[in-house]
């Protein structure tokens, strides 16, 4: 990374705090901007320039952003946003963690505005899932979107030292004159890929418009155009989805009960499934770190099991208050995704009310869906 | 006249990039719509200083002025309503070979974008900020926008705006870190022109406000200084603009102003009851931020790796043998 655009918003500021004195040692730069809207912006306009930029916030923030996000994937410019999430809504808990900014990210922005989301589960998954969040933001030209949480902002953990490896660079400014007849839009028809041209390459002059646009990058006026672009765009993310692995399962493949999780409470739940396990009870546990899009496999795994329960650090109607039933009842963040996207009838225990969740936590509400 | 020891060289006034290079798509502005005048003055600008094109980028935000950059030739982004100087000031951080121009509105800098420009006057970032200023919002089909006189019926406005207009020149002159402010009229190509150029050759953030005609939504705004050159004063100095002698016989009423003098700038646009036209400050002694925060070296892969090994390391437990 060399570009860093942020503004000051708790949890998020122990980042970009290591960041203005690490990244000046690779020759990258912190920009603390006027406000949130200004540093996506900023980010967006370092990135088009070939530069490889993040932005850095947390919920708050990463509402005021949405916009730019929507600019970023509607005109193919590959963006990394950070959101270090906290109590919400509105300015919410800050110091506090919780999970609730899933559905924002896979749907936040206004229209179809496909994005790829993924979350962090410990702090060695922190460093790595933001390098593999930016090569997938260049090979897609699209948004990505990691998910921490401030349990993890303010965590320590001792991990193996990484090795340096080259792959990790950002790659040199590409400035090589561009083909005759070269179209900024060249959808490919099957993945929807595109070649991105940086400012500063000859004969790839366009204007880049987040108005619905043709292969030339020109204003579309004409509502076949612009579906043309949204398909495009949205197969950009089956291309990707056929890249991902099937997450593997903790614990047996089938059994009575399977216990979904994403983001930092892996290792909370993983705990108290070996604990049941122990117990002779047939738990497994799965963790998700591409949220969107979904690996394959994924409904099948769940098939597999009597039980599904989603446990997350976010909002969930407990069918035990007076008011709520299977029909308004509001499930969890991941409940609605996978339900959604599995047709299997997934239930959920969401928590607000506790930082982070431990691992006891997780087996009591395992003890009981068991019971 | 060349010889076989110059032959090689560039003869003067020959020109690798004719106009024709600068020029985009066909504007869709309104016929008599000043944005056309103010793209013509932008290409001979760069036809002028023979700019490669695939080294411009013009940025801009929402609105009639801000379809622009698909006029031109070069690189642009046609972004976000209020966003341009923001996403500009991210092309141009680590990018100080690109030159990189700002197309905006009124409403897109003095309104939903005008937090943005305190800041971009304040990051004093190398680039050229051209306000299109006709007063009201033309792409939305007529609102009043900051700028709008007061008592102007608009849609919004049916029974005329109640507030007095903003004034971009008094602004820009109380913000921190100001390095360059001009103020030009979309009818007087010739100082449009002189103008366009010299805030390109100012090194530093730029600003021009630019007086600009709406001929649909709001017609006669600028009628009574056209008819009548002495409603508009023309700032002339050798560091300034000049006028040629043809248009010294229609703008007569003229005053020498130093662009380094700021308490007289402020006079001018605060007590003036002519509107000025020229520059009205220029410091070009304030530091840019792109070069405040530029790298000290040119960073290898090879330093890369070792700042990175160095930061590790910072962190890292090796076991005792």
């Amino acid at each position: 990374m060399e570009v860093c655009a942020m503004y000051p918003i708790t949890p998020a500021t122990s980042a970009s705090h290591y960041l203005s004195e690490a990244f000046h040692k690779v020759g990258g730069v912190v920009h603390q901007a006027e406000d949130e809207i200004a540093a996506a912006a900023f980010a967006v306009g370092s990135s088009y320039a070939g530069k490889c930029a993040l932005t850095i916030t947390s919920g708050p923030g990463f509402s005021l952003k949405q916009e730019v996000l929507g600019l970023a994937v509607m005109a193919e410019i590959p963006l990394v946003v950070i959101d270090v999430q906290r109590g919400g809504p509105s300015t919410g808990q800050p110091t506090k963690p919780e999970q609730g900014d899933l559905l924002t990210a896979c749907f936040g922005s206004h229209g179809d505005a496909p994005k790829v989301v993924m979350a962090v589960s410990d702090i060695e998954d922190c460093f790595y899932s933001v390098i593999t969040a930016r090569k997938i933001a260049e090979t897609f030209n699209t948004v990505v979107v990691l998910l921490s949480d401030a349990s993890l902002a303010t965590a320590q953990q001792p991990f193996p030292r990484p090795e340096f490896c080259e792959e990790w660079l950002a790659a040199p400014i590409d400035q090589s004159p561009v083909e005759e007849g070269y179209l900024p839009y060249d959808w490919d028809p099957r993945s929807g890929q595109r070649q991105r041209v940086i400012p500063g390459q000859p004969n790839g002059m366009h204007t880049l418009t987040g108005l619905a646009h043709d292969r030339r990058s020109c204003v579309a006026y004409n509502l076949k155009v612009n579906k043309e672009g949204v398909r495009h765009r949205s197969l950009k993310l089956a291309a990707l989805q056929k890249t991902i692995r099937t997450p593997p399962v903790f614990g047996d493949d089938e059994g009575e009960l399977l216990v979904v999780g994403w983001g930092s409470t892996r290792g909370a739940i993983e705990e108290a499934v070996r604990h049941v396990r122990a117990d002779g009870h047939r738990v497994s546990s799965l963790h998700l770190k591409i949220l969107q899009p979904m690996a394959s496999g994924i409904k099948e795994i769940l098939h597999r099991f009597e039980k599904v329960l989603v446990v997350e650090n976010n909002w969930a109607d407990s069918l035990d208050d007076e008011l709520i039933d299977e029909e308004n009842r509001r499930y969890s963040n991941l409940g609605w995704l996978l339900r959604a996207r599995c047709l299997v009838d997934v239930d959920c225990w969401g928590e607000v009310g506790e930082q982070p969740i431990k691992p006891g936590t997780v087996e009591r509400v395992i003890r009981e869906r068991l019971s | 006249m060349s010889t076989r020891t110059t032959e090689f060289l560039r003869r003067s006034g020959e020109h690798d990039h004719p106009l024709e290079d600068y020029v985009g798509r066909i504007p869709r502005w309104c016929t008599g719509c000043g944005d056309n005048a103010v793209l013509a003055a932008v290409q001979k600008v760069c036809r002028e200083e023979q700019l490669p094109p695939e080294k411009l980028v013009f940025v801009s935000g929402i609105g009639c002025s801000s379809r622009f950059p698909h006029y031109m030739g070069s690189y642009g982004f046609h972004g976000l309503h209020g966003r341009a100087l923001p996403i500009a000031e991210g092309i141009k951080m680590r990018r100080p070979d690109l030159h990189v121009f700002v197309n905006t509105g009124d409403g897109d800098c003095c309104s939903i974008g005008a937090a943005h420009w305190v800041h971009a006057t304040r990051y004093n970032m190398n680039m050229t900020v051209m306000m299109h200023d006709n007063n009201i919002y033309g792409l939305t089909k007529n609102q009043a926008s900051p700028t709008s006189p007061i008592g102007t019926r608009s849609n919004t406005t049916p029974r005329g705006s109640v507030l007095p207009p903003f004034d971009p020149l008094q602004a820009t002159l109380g913000m921190s870190n100001l390095s360059f402010v001009a103020q030009a009229a979309d009818w007087i190509p010739e100082l449009l022109f002189q103008i366009i150029h010299e805030a390109f050759k100012h090194r530093g953030f730029s600003f021009i406000r630019i007086l600009q005609r709406c001929p649909e939504f709001q017609a006669n705004r600028w009628e009574p200084c056209i008819h009548d050159p002495g409603k508009l004063l023309i700032l002339t100095h050798e560091n300034g603009v000049q006028l040629s002698p043809a248009l010294a016989k229609v703008y007569k009423n003229c005053e020498q102003h130093d662009p380094a003098d700021l308490v007289d700038a402020r006079r001018i646009v605060g007590t003036s009851e002519q509107i000025p036209v020229g520059i009205i400050y220029r410091n070009s002694d304030v530091p840019c931020y792109e070069d405040l925060t530029a790298p000290d070296r040119l960073f290898t892969p090879e330093l890369v790796k070792q700042g990175l090994e160095a930061e590790l390391d910072k962190f890292t437990i090796r076991p005792r043998d």
